[in-house]
């Protein structure tokens, strides 16, 4: 078998130069916003999947960038940004970057109970509950499943996006 | 190719039409089947290759969306089980090349498009996610196993090709005698009919198809084949005996047609010996007759004259006498008067008869007769014919000083007489000629000795008329001949008849004392007639006309009238009914005896109604004449008829 890389991602998403922090946004954005065509929800969702960003404000508007006209099955994506754990009803994915841990637990609790794709980039996002955790691995975005949570909360995640996860985290 | 074909048995062409149409319908369905097979082996290739698509389409949208090189590769390689797919290319969702899979050294093409060629299929599926088209893949699969299951298919059918040709060419060979069998059959009877005798066409078992009708149609030619020849045969047969025929009629008509030239010519011969006979004694006794009519009586010629005119006179009457009997002979007209006759008289007064003639010619006659008399049953004047004939033809033939024997034999049951000379003798070829009528050995011959050549013709039919033979031989020319006269003898009761042949010479005239009237209208025969009865002893009146006769009959009835047939005026029938009126009333009736040249059988029975006792042919001999009124009158014996 011969593998041979051809192309690099560099170019996936060609911008003007930016700074090492926007960077790292766009990336992990153009991730995040990929999430929902290998997720399955339960049914009877509305017709628009609520992106909900409890992040920085550059990371929602990259990522607004990035779904403006795209949409997964029909259902189009809308970005939302919350502060508290109050707001979480009606989001369909949650995105925690930049938060204390404490805040982060409280939102994860808070959408435990519901059918809701938790991502986060803190390194204990895992541990505190979430379902999937992007790592930075050589310039990359890398990711963290745990296929469990998912499914305890309603959720059903790809087998190819398990295939590409660095690690499967079971429990929680 | 054709010429090879046609020139095959027909068996071989059978075999030959069987394998082909075998070989070619086998050869068809094997194509059409690899064909077949090659497409939808090609189909269901193409629907491999685009299932293997559509697995990596499914699996491979996760790669592609997180652009995870590795990942893609990974999946890719999932494929390395297909080993005819030689490359698998990933396409992100603007066509630019994302990853690809690769088995041989062959390179993705720049943009995902379907391939479909001989060597090779080329599918694209697209990517889907989430109802986008998030990126394309491209699946290439080699055709090259195709061509290998071609050669094998290629390889099996042409080994199948054999087998089913073996088998066809076994079954094809049994199964074409149904057909070629009466054919070859039918070949070698019509070949053995064509060379053979061909008689018959052997019997040929055949089937009820187009073969049996074309043996039996042969076998109807060669029946008629038949036919016609033996028709041919025998119209041949036919012919031939026609034209034998035909040929051996006109054999016979050439024979017929010589002999008749040789019997022409023979008659012209006689014809002019006949003339030459007659003229002869006639110049001597008309020289005679001349010099005689001017010759004063008393002249010493008158003696020789008168002997020379007798003597020729005798032998123009033996010329026409010989010609008479053979006439009769020829008319089966001849009548014998059989008695009992001495041949040894006969032979005796034939000798003195030609005793004159034998010194004049100075021959030596030997005679040796037998003691006794030699007696045959004959008729007395014919067997004196035969007599002279035979001395007269010796003497003639026989030169002076030659010798003449004559010899008589009594044995057991025949009288032989041998007469033979030292003449000139008879050529062998000639023969078996020498008593065939009219014929003379040469024309030479018959200028040297005169004669008609109907002497030995004669006495041939007079011996036969005897129930004798007669044999001439001869040494060869101027060797003398010799011929014999066989006749069957009597022993002396046999015959009681008179012994007529030694009858003695008469003592005195015959008729002394017969008063005869003759009558005739020439008075030259008139003439002689009367001198020889008269010197007979009778007493002779002379009518020289039939009115004349009767007038002297009236004055005084003769003995026996004596009267010509042929006279003008009054005829012989005439006189005589004239005189038989006359005597009608003395209730007498003379003899009379008519006198006449026609010698034929028919006047003698006209004579005989007529009246008249007998009938005296001219010409006559005294002595004959004598004899016959002697007869009349009762002086001599009647001969039986």
């Amino acid at each position: 078998v011969i593998l041979v890389g051809i192309t690099t991602v560099l170019t996936l998403l060609p911008r003007p130069a930016v700074s090492q922090p926007l960077r790292e946004a766009e990336l992990k954005a153009a991730v995040v916003a990929k999430f929902p065509q290998f997720v399955d929800w339960p049914p009877s969702l509305g017709s628009v999947i609520d992106l909900c960003v409890a992040a920085s404000e550059e990371f929602s508007a990259v990522l607004r960038a990035f779904v403006d006209g795209e949409g997964v099955n029909e259902r189009g994506m809308l970005v939302r940004e919350i502060g508290r754990p109050e707001s979480i009803e009606g989001c369909d994915l949650l995105f925690i970057s930049g938060r204390s841990a404490r805040e982060g637990r409280a939102l994860l609790a808070a959408a435990r109970s519901l059918p809701i794709l938790t991502v986060g980039d803190s390194p204990t996002v895992m541990d505190d509950g979430g379902m999937i955790g992007l790592r930075m691995v050589g310039g990359r975005v890398r990711f963290e499943v745990n296929p469990v949570a998912a499914a305890n909360s309603g959720l059903r995640i790809s087998a190819q996006l398990l295939r590409l996860a660095l690690a499967i985290r079971g429990g929680g | 190719m054709r010429s090879w074909f046609s020139a095959l048995a027909i068996h071989r062409k059978l075999v030959v039409i069987a394998l082909a149409v075998s070989g070619i319908a086998l050869a068809t369905a094997t194509a059409g089947l690899i064909t077949f097979d090659v497409f939808r082996f090609r189909t269901s290739a193409a629907t491999s290759v685009r299932i293997v698509a559509g697995m990596l389409a499914q699996n491979l949208a996760a790669a592609l969306v997180f652009e995870d090189l590795s990942e893609a590769g990974e999946i890719l390689s999932t494929i390395r089980t297909q080993s005819q797919i030689t490359t698998a290319c990933v396409y992100r969702a603007d066509d630019s090349l994302f990853a690809q899979y690769e088995r041989s050294a062959m390179l993705c093409p720049a943009r995902p498009v379907a391939l479909d060629d001989w060597r090779s299929v080329g599918v694209i599926v697209p990517v889907t996610r989430g109802g986008t088209t998030v990126g394309t893949v491209y699946v290439e699969r080699s055709l090259s196993d195709i061509s290998d299951r071609m050669s094998v298919a290629a390889m099996a059918s042409a080994g199948m090709l054999a087998i089913a040709g073996l088998v066809a060419f076994g079954a094809a060979n049994r199964l074409q005698r149904v057909i070629s069998g009466p054919i070859v059959e039918l070949a070698d009877a019509a070949r053995a009919v064509g060379t053979g005798p061909g008689q018959e066409l052997p019997s040929i078992d055949a089937p009820a198809d187009e073969t049996g009708e074309l043996a039996r149609a042969l076998r109807d030619m060669v029946e008629r084949l038949n036919r016609g020849r033996a028709e041919l045969v025998s119209a041949n047969e036919a012919l031939h005996r026609e034209i034998d025929e035909r040929q051996r009629m006109q054999e016979e008509r050439e024979a017929l047609l010589a002999r008749e030239r040789a019997a022409s010519r023979l008659k012209d011969e006689f014809l002019a010996a006949v003339s030459h006979e007659l003229r002869t004694p006639l110049n001597v006794i008309m020289g005679w007759a001349q010099l005689l009519a001017t010759a004063a009586p008393g002249d010493p010629a008158f003696v020789r004259g008168i002997a020379s005119v007798l003597r020729n006179a005798h032998a123009q009457r033996r010329v026409i006498d010989d010609l008479l009997d053979v006439s009769r002979i020829t008319a089966g007209k001849l009548q014998l008067k059989f008695h009992r006759v001495d041949l040894r008289s006969i032979v005796q007064s034939s000798l003195e008869v030609i005793a004159p003639a034998v010194s004049a010619k100075d021959v030596l006659v030997e005679s040796k007769l037998p003691d006794g008399a030699c007696l045959v049953r004959g008729d007395h004047d014919r067997l004196q014919q035969v007599l002279w004939n035979l001395l007269s033809n010796a003497l003639k033939f026989t030169p002076s000083g030659g010798k003449v024997g004559v010899h008589l034999v009594q044995s057991d049951s025949h009288c032989i007489l041998t007469v033979s000379d030292t003449g000139i003798g008879i050529e062998g070829s000639f023969l078996p000629h020498v008593f065939d009528r009219f014929r003379q050995a040469d024309g030479t011959t018959t200028r040297e000795h005169q004669g008609l050549g109907l002497g030995l013709a004669i006495v041939k039919e007079l011996v036969e008329l005897h129930g004798g033979t007669v044999r001439a031989s001869s040494e060869g020319l101027g060797k003398g001949a010799t011929l014999s006269v066989t006749l069957p003898s009597l022993s002396g009761h046999e015959w009681p008849g008179r012994d007529e042949g030694t009858r003695g010479a008469e003592s005195e005239p015959l008729l002394a004392g017969i008063s005869v009237l003759a009558v005739d209208d020439d008075l030259d025969t008139l003439e002689v007639l009367g001198s020889a009865l008269r010197s007979a002893g009778a007493g002779v009146r002379l009518a020289s006309s039939g009115a004349e006769a009767v007038d002297l009959w009236q004055q005084a009835p003769s003995d026996i009238l004596l009267c010509d047939l042929g006279m003008p005026h009054m005829d012989g029938f005439a006189v005589l009914s004239s005189i038989r009126r006359l005597e009608a009333g003395s209730g007498d009736a003379a003899p009379a005896l008519a006198l006449t040249a026609y010698a034929s059988e028919e006047s003698r029975v006209q004579c005989l109604d007529a009246g008249f006792e007998g009938r005296i042919t001219k010409p006559y001999d005294a002595t004959q004449l004598v004899r016959s009124v002697a007869q009349a009158v009762g002086r001599l014996p009647v001969p039986q008829r």
